[in-house]
């Protein structure tokens, strides 16, 4: 692989960039692998990343459906943060926060990382009371969340003019989060999938799951796609939003259900809006892209869907709930949008744990899951190449359920 | 635009209900292994296809009804019986 510089730069500029080589290899499908990924997801594919560098293992196979990173990878709207509420969570997630950090240096790709804070407007005491929950337990695991009165607010977010002592729900503080930072959500796939491949590990596209297969006894045996039948030992699946689709297949049951949750972006104005603006009571988050796009989110779809458009309804709320607090994007014009499907699990917290059936492994309950790909990569590839838990992520096993011991966490949405 | 039927209301916007998520079978007698109750506590049907659900018309008459939607047309198919007495629903799946 050639090592991306500025030195690699100018020298690709001297052919007109016509001999770059490509990020990553199209093997042909082997009969086995020591380890089967489903999903070329981010998660799935930092899984593979880090089972290479961390553990050695590069027996390894990404199977994807679609293309690669063409799921939620590419749909998100790539905050990333770590102000979660629960002991179990914030320290995974200030571990994600920081593997991110140091992310375009390990992978040698530019992720265009930028530390931007994220500033929560708060119009009710509920969420003000659930917000300084949350600030208290941020500083004890290293999780900055401190609060500003409505004048610095509106200081620091000067296209907020709406949510005065006159409406209907007039913002009463606000908080900061100075790790909250925006990147380059393909940038992440791409990245990764370079590293996983120059390592020996292979993915495919094109190449579908459509069962597990399993041993006699019961335990994981490989996988029937649309090219055939793949063996290996072990078996991830971590296909974000179509989880039991698959699991279903060997007959596991999950405590999740699939959202639909939608984005959309403005056509590009000028600098505008320096931070990640997110409205809870109203449902709504805003940043501006480097382009200068606004873009958008709002609450997801509330019946359960496997679709990736964005309902009229829910659109609509968005918008309307957005012109609330900033009247003046009244004049935007709104280019594209779009939707993704998420799963969520019974308590909102992640799942990264072995099942049941010895071999098979699930990473799932990623909703919001982007800001936690380096975190999620890491500590499964922990699990599969040691088969223990890595403790940031030992309280994410499907245990919790069965103890009842659920991780119940509000800090896993931005918008309610 | 997703439109609803109300059995009270008729066809309605979907934006006077709310989702009360799917439906459940009745909670398990007592002596249920603890696998069974777990089962039926934390895990929800998530079928790409139909799925039994209940609204509620919050802004309009107040009536709780279920459904059953497609998760990917959105298509409704109207439960043959419509009970609004949600606590006793009964599934079909456990
Ligand atoms: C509109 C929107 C906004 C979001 N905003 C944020 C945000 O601001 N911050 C944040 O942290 N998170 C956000 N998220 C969530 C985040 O995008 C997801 O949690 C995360 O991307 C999920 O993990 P992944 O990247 O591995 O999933 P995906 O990219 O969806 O990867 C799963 C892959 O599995 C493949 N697959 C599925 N079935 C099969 C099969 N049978 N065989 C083979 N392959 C299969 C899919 O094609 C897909 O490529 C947002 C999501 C959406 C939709
Ligand atoms: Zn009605």
């Amino acid at each position: 692989m050639a090592k991306f510089s500025a030195f690699s730069l100018a020298w690709n500029a001297l052919s007109h960039h016509r001999n770059w080589t490509r990020y990553w290899q199209n093997p042909p499908l082997a009969k086995k692998y020591e380890v089967l990924i489903i999903g070329a997801g981010g998660h799935g594919l930092a899984t593979a990343h880090y089972l290479a560098k961390n553990h050695g293992i590069t027996d390894t196979a990404v199977l994807e459906k679609g293309w690669l990173g063409g799921g939620n990878i590419a749909r998100n709207t790539v905050t990333v943060r770590s102000n979660y509420l629960r002991d179990e969570s914030l320290p995974f997630f200030v571990k994600s926060v920081s593997l991110f950090e140091g992310l375009s240096k390990d992978l040698n790709f530019n992720l265009m990382y930028s530390n931007r804070s994220m500033i929560d407007v708060i119009q009710t005491y509920p969420k003000m009371r659930e917000i300084r929950r949350r600030m208290m337990n941020g500083y004890l695991h290293g999780s900055s969340y401190s609060s500003i009165d409505v004048a610095e607010l509106r200081r620091r977010v000067p296209a907020l003019t709406g949510g005065g002592p006159e409406s209907r729900l007039p913002i009463i503080g606000a908080m900061v989060h100075k790790e909250a930072a925006t990147c380059r959500h393909d940038g992440v796939a791409w990245g990764y999938a370079r590293s996983a491949s120059t390592r020996g590990v292979e993915i495919h596209q094109h190449t579908e799951v459509k069962n597990l297969l399993r041993d006699k006894d019961g335990t994981i045996k490989g996988v029937e796609t649309n090219r055939g039948t793949v063996l290996a030992n072990k078996v991830a699946v971590v296909v974000s939003g179509h989880t039991t689709t698959i699991t279903e297949t060997a007959g596991l049951r999950l405590p999740i259900k699939s959202f639909n949750l939608a984005a959309f972006v403005s056509e590009p104005v000028k600098p505008l809006i320096d931070v990640i603006v997110n409205c809870p009571d109203l449902g709504v988050y805003l940043n501006q892209s480097d382009k200068g796009e606004l873009v958008i989110g709002g609450a997801p779809d509330p019946g359960q869907s496997f679709r990736r458009d964005v309902k009229q309804n829910v659109f609509e709320e968005a918008v309307v709930t957005m012109l609330e607090l900033f009247p003046a994007f009244r004049r935007l014009k709104l280019l594209r949008q779009w939707g993704g499907v998420l799963d969520i699990a019974h308590d909102a917290t992640p799942i990264i744990s072995a099942t049941d059936i010895p071999g098979l492994f699930v990473s799932c309950g990623w909703w919001g899951g982007f800001k936690a790909v380096p975190a999620g990569g890491y500590t499964l590839a922990h699990l599969i190449a040691t088969g223990q838990p890595h403790n940031v992520a030992a309280p994410f096993t499907l245990d919790r359920f069965h103890h009842l011991d659920f991780i119940v966490e509000s800090g896993t949405t931005t918008a309610r | 635009m997703l439109i609803l039927p109300c059995p009270f209301c008729g066809q309605r916007d979907e934006s006077e209900f709310v989702n009360a998520g799917p439906t459940k079978p009745s909670r398990p007698d007592a002596n249920v292994s603890d696998a069974e109750w777990v089962d039926w506590l934390t895990v929800p049907e998530n079928p790409i296809g139909y799925i039994e659900e209940k609204w509620w018309h919050a802004k309009g008459c107040g009536k709780w009804f279920t459904i059953k939607r497609h998760t990917v047309t959105h298509e409704i198919v109207t439960a043959d019986v419509m009970p609004d007495d949600v606590g006793k629903r009964t599934g079909e799946t456990t």
